[in-house]
């Protein structure tokens, strides 16, 4: 009964309350999203903690995130002992980097008394639960071997079957408890997301890298009524582009569909005779039925 | 052409006292709120001096504005769009606590609950972020009127290109002399806080120019705050957003002036409106340092002649800022007279607060112990100041210090044209010759006097209405504003966790 919450209540709770708490605080709350820096405050420790640490996270999370959005690949990459060694080792020094910036960053924050001003206790919650989350991941490496190739038949198809609505838990039901734990508290930690700093990962600012250098407001409506035919035509082109853009995005998707269908109808796999004799029969089959049904129904009627 | 309108600002140095009211008015109006309390929106510095926060001059260190890259294109000092990205987990360039100071106050309470003594009680320095007692090493004026001094004055940037017997003119006498320098955000025409903001929180106003940060945009990144050369972007230690001058909108949307302004004693400040065209700023800021002063004068637009009206009326200016233009003192100081100059052009990000250098001339010298006064005619030569030309060329012209020298002459002229009025020291011969040789007319002359000592407030505040009233539904009911921070915000500034 627990197992299954935490496989399964708990994994769909979490993503849902992390999605709908965060456009929630996004909504009526904005002023509350910021990173929180506290350079201001305190400067060495956090370029030794804060370094590492987020350079080390994100390298693990990015081979998560590998494992899980391309399986097929992953399995294929890791199936080479070499390959293997070499994520795991990369993995395990990653994660070392994050657990020394991790302590760094705690250990400051308990001792500075500057940034302890700033310091909430759901600061120091993250920070004690992020901290246990990467030893136990760490652990996990070190006493279940090979964990990158394990769990392309364990972890990989959970969560797609987690992420397809399909949960089947019994994939990683009698994973060991040290795994089974990493897990829970990952989902504990999304959970959490929209009730602490770590609203700040929804923050990068991507689109500084596409913005023009100066941002102007305008507050009155006038400007765009009578400004000169150049204004306006900058303008119109900026809608236009965006508009663009949407639909060529559309477009390409719906293309993507399209294509993928057309190629799966000339060059998919094709069924063997006795397949597709198979299912002729399938079919034959369902028809036989559904006429004595109707037959049936006939009769009843009459 | 695209005929943009700013609120646009002149600083008097000739007048300019030193006092501080301008930052006290301004503390107590905008600052002053946990997390803000080390934040000087306005400060006044003494100049030789290192400033606030120390050193804020020094660009190697700060890497603040624009500079002209190898193919001479307009970039940021601190960040590309590249590295601006592994500057958000730690910024190399940000001033910390220590730059600044660490803000106090005094536990009063001690001074009536101390155990009966011999002694008198005090009350104890405690620091505003931690609480605890703690030792004061640094304040917002901490250099106040030490120039001269070893510590602070010797380490002025702007002294760097001075000849040796220009320092010893400098601190000769009694090491007093100096100047000050009343400091607020320049809303620049190109400003580098607006480019270098990775959310978009930074932008300008469209109507009046005015530099702000949305703060329900502001996610904490500080790129502003390295970004801005002038360091008038404050960092909210606990709020997590960062903070800036707001020339004080909601009282210029109410027809006041800003309170900086408004409480001046001196009466140095003037605001009006400029035109300027949009569509030139980035490519003024491309030129050497020693052009820049009169680039940036190129893009300012003159609101007499009817094809800018025609043009501004074009490009959404209001018949309002149009007319307010007219009689701007800004247009006047700045373009007309060409006696107020940006602070720091070198910077490059045209700064639309403007200052007139002082005046200082060398009037004696200290000769065994006893001061002298030894200066040939009423105010000495401009050439001897004791500010040296290259001090204020280096403050206000880039190093440029022909454009100084120009300044100064016209301020020696009209003190000579006002003299010869009610006394008969001086010639007449001398003063026109004075007046030909700063280019000035008598009719200049007046006008500058006129202005500079015996303007009115309608006179030095020429505000145009704002209009917000017609762009912005009205906002939220006095009740519910009550108690909120003042930037336009209604939910409470509470720290996120
Ligand atoms: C999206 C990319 C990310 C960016 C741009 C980013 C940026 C930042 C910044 C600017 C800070 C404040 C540092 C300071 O005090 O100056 C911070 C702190 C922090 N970040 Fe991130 N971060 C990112 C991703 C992450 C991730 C993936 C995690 C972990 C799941 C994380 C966990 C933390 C934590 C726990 C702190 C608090 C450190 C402290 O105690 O001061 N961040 N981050
Ligand atoms: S002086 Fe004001 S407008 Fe100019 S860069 Fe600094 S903050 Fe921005």
């Amino acid at each position: 009964m627990i197992q299954s919450f935490l496989l399964v209540g708990l994994p769909y709770a979490a993503v849902l309350v992390c999605v709908l708490g965060s456009i929630w605080r996004f909504r009526s709350r904005r002023f509350s999203y910021s990173a929180l820096s506290s350079q201001f405050l305190e400067d060495r420790q956090l370029l030794w903690g804060s370094g590492p640490w987020h350079v080390g996270i994100f390298l693990v999370l990015a081979g998560h995130a590998l494992a899980f959005l391309m399986p097929s690949v992953w399995a294929s990459l890791v199936s080479n002992r070499a390959v293997l060694i070499g994520v795991e080792v990369a993995g395990m020094g990653a994660a070392i980097l994050a657990i020394l910036g991790l302590s760094i960053l705690t250990l400051r924050r308990l001792t500075n008394g500057r940034v302890q001003a700033v310091t909430t206790n759901v600061d120091l919650a993250i920070l004690g639960i992020l901290l246990v989350q990467v030893v136990l991941g760490l652990l996990t490496a070190v006493l279940h071997r090979w964990g990158a190739s394990w769990s392309t038949g364990t972890a990989a198809p959970y969560l797609w079957s987690l992420a397809t609505l399909r949960p089947e838990p019994a994939l990683v039901a009698d994973l060991p408890p040290l795994v089974q734990t990493h897990m829970a508290l990952a989902w504990v930690l999304l959970l959490l997301v929209p009730f602490s700093r770590l609203v700040h990962l929804f923050s990068l600012p991507v689109l500084y890298v596409f913005r023009a250098p100066l941002v102007f407001v305008w507050a009155n409506p006038r400007r765009f009524e009578r400004a000169t035919a150049f204004v306006q035509r900058i303008e119109a082109r900026r809608y236009f582009l965006r508009a663009s853009a949407g639909l060529a995005a559309g477009g390409s998707l719906l293309a993507a569909g399209t294509f993928e269908q057309i190629a799966q109808f000339f060059f998919g796999p094709r069924m063997s005779e006795k397949e597709s004799a198979g299912l002729m029969e399938k079919k034959l089959a369902r028809l036989e039925q559904n006429a004595a049904q109707k037959k049936l129904e006939l009769e009843r009627t009459r | 052409m695209d005929v943009r309108a700013q609120v646009a600002m002149v600083f008097h140095l000739d007048k300019c006292i030193g006092c501080h009211t301008c930052s006290v008015a301004c503390k107590n109006v905008w600052t002053d709120r946990p997390g803000a309390e080390y934040m000087w929106w306005n400060n006044v510095e003494t100049k030789p001096g290192t400033g606030y926060p120390t050193r804020w001059e020094d660009q190697e260190r700060y890497k603040g504005g624009w500079k002209v890259g190898k193919g001479g294109e307009l970039g940021l000092r601190s960040q590309n769009k590249v590295d601006a990205f592994l500057k958000l987990f730690y910024n190399p360039n940000q001033p910390g606590l220590a730059d600044y100071y660490e803000p106090w106050t005094y536990r009063y309470g001690d001074l009536f609950d101390a155990a009966g003594g011999d002694d008198q009680p005090t009350a104890v320095p405690i620091s505003q972020i931690t609480g605890e007692e703690m030792k004061i090493e640094s304040g917002p004026n901490w250099d106040d009127d030490l120039s001269g001094s070893p510590l602070y004055a010797e380490n002025d940037i702007n002294l760097e290109s001075l000849t040796d017997e220009e320092r010893a003119g400098l601190f000769e006498i009694e090491r007093i002399s100096m100047m000050y320098l009343p400091r607020i955000c320049n809303h620049c025409a190109n400003p580098s806080c607006v480019a270098s903001c990775p959310s978009g929180a930074l932008y300008k106003r469209g109507e009046d120019g005015i530099v702000l940060i949305d703060q329900d945009k502001c996610r904490g990144w500080r790129a502003c705050v390295s970004a801005c050369p002038y360091k008038k972007i404050y960092y909210n230690w606990k709020t997590g957003k960062s903070e800036k001058c707001i020339l004080c909108f909601p009282r210029l949307e109410t027809g006041q002036a800003p309170a900086c302004f408004h409480s001046c004693v001196g009466r140095i400040r003037y605001l009006g409106v400029l035109l300027y065209d949009a569509d030139r700023v980035a490519e003024a800021g491309k030129v050497p340092n020693d052009a820049l002063v009169e680039s940036y004068r190129s893009c300012l637009l003159d609101p007499n002649d009817p094809d800018v009206r025609a043009a501004a009326r074009m490009s959404g200016v209001s018949e309002e800022f149009i007319v307010a233009a007219r009689s701007s003192p800004v247009w006047k100081y700045v373009m007309e007279w060409k006696l107020a100059l940006p602070l720091h052009p070198e910077f490059r990000t045209f700064p639309m607060l403007f200052y007139v250098p002082p005046l200082m001339p060398i009037m004696g010298k200290i000769e065994g112990g006893i001061y002298e006064h030894d200066a040939k005619g009423l105010f000495g030569d401009f050439e001897s100041a004791r500010i040296p030309i290259q001090y204020l060329a280096n403050l206000f012209a880039a190093g440029n210090r022909g454009i100084i020298e120009g300044v100064l002459k016209k301020l020696i002229a009209v003190r000579h044209f006002k003299r010869v009025q009610g006394h008969d020291d001086v010639a007449d011969e001398y003063v026109k010759r004075l007046l030909r040789e700063a280019q000035l007319t008598p009719e200049q002359a007046e006008g500058i006097y006129e202005l500079t000592t015996i303007a009115t407030v309608q006179d030095r505040f020429v505000m145009p209405p704002i209009q917000r009233e017609e762009a912005m539904p009205a906002g939220c009911s006095a009740e519910e504003c009550k108690g909120s921070c003042g930037l336009g915000r209604t939910e409470s500034p509470e720290r996120g966790g």
